[in-house]
């Protein structure tokens, strides 16, 4: 084997260009009037990387440096040159390998997304001290302060409706705070979780669910979230993936982020869809275990949704948007909205069968 | 002074220009690029450092000046040690700031305070692990002065409303470049303020005059699709061309002004010449979700290769010398950095 490349005395920076010859025992290189000769088993062949020019090394200062890729390869395979650096090359060198590639990596962003990170959050937030739980709440009320002004109910009736509610609490965990706040239009009529120890009922919830029952089922839906510590879980996923992405992009570069945040993204908003889920079968468990008919939260989401509704109306001419939506549109919403579309989580609140 | 004046016209006769040169190609990075990213997830980010060092091997290794090519010399086991502290802070600072809001502000004090050591840290494990020749770059910036260039002059920048933020740039060029060396030999820059002012002026310039545009464009009647398509991509080219506008002006400002014992490093990178590039790369890229990146990333490279030379004077001589000093020291000095921070 015989071929053309530069050789390096590793004492002055500038080459000379030189002939590598190899046979069984030993490799011969000769530049100008000089050789050099080097036992076979000695050297090492750099693995290649692209195209670039590859080293031939053997433990000295000097080396010989080629870009002829075939006989490169033909001398490291003769002098036994290999480990991971080979490996990765032939995975980049091979059309089958760079697909394998591509595909895996779309597979498993999507499993990390769908699977990996929710179920190590999952198990994480159920860990969570309850102190840790009510110092988020705290600091989530801080942060809304602005949005959420102090309740115009009167005390009686607070006092009433907390009672009421933690009568009806499951006591396998403590107790959850219940906050009333009078807050913007965008917020409506609303009950919110801030963690698996606090909920906040607006005004507007209270004074538009006048049955105190509907008021309990929509209490009943918000401890679920709380007691599945689903907020929680949700901070940690973003946390575990910002954290995840970090590691990984620092060599991605700007844009190809996008390709590693869209699966997270489209997993996020399926997993809450999925949290409100488990929140409904829960406020419905629940109220079949206190001996109240289910029906009363379809009711109260039926409640919540026209007064959305009108709201929508009130400010663009939303009404065609209900009829309009023909399936695929309706399959798309589903797809993309974090709560699922109210009309089927009634159906889903009336259809869970009896026990 | 007259000798000397005499010597810098001599040298001025004699300068000859080297040009640098990209040969990286968009298929080969695809492959090593997809490599890495299916490593990456599949070792849980473990494999990142190692496919960072494969990067930058690709890119120094494929970068030509008078004949000889960059390299990228660093350890993926020094990187691995950094990246693991970096996640680590990063996952307890974001973990605070949703659980403990007000400790977390102590946090991120904390964290601008470390941020100048990790700064300085950072530049000289790149200088130091990048070579030319078997010459490595080096970094002489003490700790002091990037306090002063990375914390106190952005801000000055931020409570002068943003009009004392060109002269922290000057100010951070010049911690950069006046402390860079090759071999043991230092760099040096010749940037003024008013270099840096001509970059912010010009985006001043180019966000106004966009500005005006689409104030008109949003007054144009009709509402068919094409127009809507039309102004989004409009809006598009707008972003790329603030980015383009701040980019090659500072590229310009940065490396117009840098030199090496008499070798003056040029460019004539356009506002125009890097629009064409970094827009349609923007668009693919987008338009593929990200896949068009590998190939983005070497057109642009190969695009601020070829507009970047030297004026040389004597840069074989010179470089020869280095070789020879360089010896000396050998490896020791990537021994020395086992901690490499990624910037």
């Amino acid at each position: 084997m015989q071929f053309q490349g530069i050789y390096f005395d590793g004492v002055t920076s500038l080459g000379k260009p030189a002939q590598l010859t190899a046979d069984t025992h030993f490799i011969r290189l000769s530049w100008s009037d000089n050789e050099r000769v080097v036992e076979l088993n000695a050297i090492q062949v750099e693995a290649a990387l692209g195209s670039l020019s590859r080293k031939v090394l053997w433990g000295a200062d000097d080396y010989f440096v080629s870009d002829d890729q075939a006989q490169l390869d033909a001398l490291a395979k003769l002098s036994g040159s290999g480990g991971m650096p080979y490996w990765l090359a032939r995975l980049e060198s091979n059309f089958g390998g760079v697909a394998l590639a591509a595909v895996i990596t779309l597979a498993s962003l999507v499993f990390f997304a769908l699977y990996g990170i929710p179920r190590m959050t999952a198990a994480i937030a159920h860990q969570l001290p309850w102190a840790v739980s009510a110092q988020m709440a705290q600091s989530t009320l801080t942060n809304l302060s602005p949005l959420l002004q102090q309740s115009e109910l009167t005390e009686v009736r607070k006092q009433q409706l907390r009672s009421y509610f933690s009568e009806h609490e499951r006591a396998d965990a403590p107790a959850v705070d219940v906050h009333f706040r009078q807050a913007g239009a965008f917020v409506g009529a609303n009950a919110l979780t801030l963690s698996g120890t606090t909920v906040v009922f607006t005004d507007a919830i209270v004074e538009l669910l006048q049955d105190d029952q509907q008021l309990l089922a929509v209490f009943l839906h918000e401890l679920g979230h709380a007691r599945m510590r689903h907020v929680e879980q949700t901070v940690l996923q973003s946390a575990g993936w910002a954290v995840f992405l970090t590691f990984i992009t620092g060599d991605i570069g700007g844009v190809g982020e996008l390709v590693l945040t869209l699966p997270f993204a489209v997993g996020q908003s399926a997993y809450s869809r999925e949290f409100e889920r488990q929140a409904d079968a829960f406020a419905v468990a629940e109220l079949r275990r206190l001996g109240i008919d289910p029906e009363v939260f379809a009711q109260a989401l039926e409640r919540l949704e026209l007064s959305r509704n009108s709201v929508a109306d009130s400010a663009a001419s939303a009404t065609e948007q209900d009829e309009d939506i023909n399936k695929v549109h309706r399959k798309l919403l589903e797809y993309l909205a974090s709560h699922p579309i109210t009309a089927d989580r009634i159906a889903a609140v009336r259809g869970v069968p009896s026990p | 002074m007259s000798e000397t004046d005499e010597a810098s016209a001599a040298e001025e006769v004699a300068s000859q220009t080297v040009r640098f040169q990209f040969h990286g190609d968009g298929r080969e990075f695809f492959r090593i690029w997809i490599v890495n990213l299916v490593l990456t997830l599949l070792t849980l980010g473990i494999y990142s450092a190692w496919a960072k060092v494969r990067t930058k091997r690709y890119f120094y290794g494929n970068t030509e000046l008078a004949g000889d090519r960059f390299d990228y010399l660093a350890s993926p086991i020094a990187i691995l040690k950094g990246r693991i502290i970096a996640v680590a802070f990063l996952g307890i600072y974001t973990l605070v700031s949703y659980f403990a809001a007000t400790f977390s502000f102590v946090l991120f004090i904390s964290l601008m305070l470390v941020m100048p050591f990790v700064v300085m840290r950072a530049i000289r494990f790149n200088a130091v692990m990048s070579s030319w020749r078997g010459v490595r770059f080096g970094f002489s910036g003490e700790l002091l002065s990037a306090y002063k260039t990375i914390l106190l002059w952005p801000l000055f920048g931020i409570v002068t409303f943003g009009f004392g933020m060109p002269y922290a740039w000057h100010k951070q060029n010049q911690y950069l470049y006046n402390n860079y060396a090759y071999g043991q030999t230092g760099a040096g820059t010749s940037a003024t303020a008013s270099d840096f002012y001509t970059v912010f002026f010009m985006v001043m310039f180019a966000s106004i005059a966009g500005g005006v545009v689409f104030f008109v464009l949003a007054l144009l009647p009709g509402e068919s699709i094409a127009l809507l398509i039309l102004v989004g991509v409009g809006y598009l080219a707008f972003y790329v061309l603030i980015y383009v506008v701040f980019q090659s002006t500072y590229f310009c400002a940065v490396y117009n002004n840098v030199h090496i014992k008499g070798n003056r490093l040029q460019t004539d990178v356009t506002i125009r010449g890097l629009f064409a590039v970094v827009f349609p790369n923007t668009i693919f890229t987008i338009l593929t979700l990200g896949l068009y990146y590998p190939w983005a990333a070497v057109r642009l490279a190969r695009y601020m290769q070829a507009h970047l030379w030297i004026e040389a004077v004597n840069l074989d001589d010179f470089v020869a010398a280095e070789r020879a000093k360089e010896s000396a020291l050998g490896d020791e000095i990537g021994e020395a950095f086992d901690l490499g921070i990624g910037i």
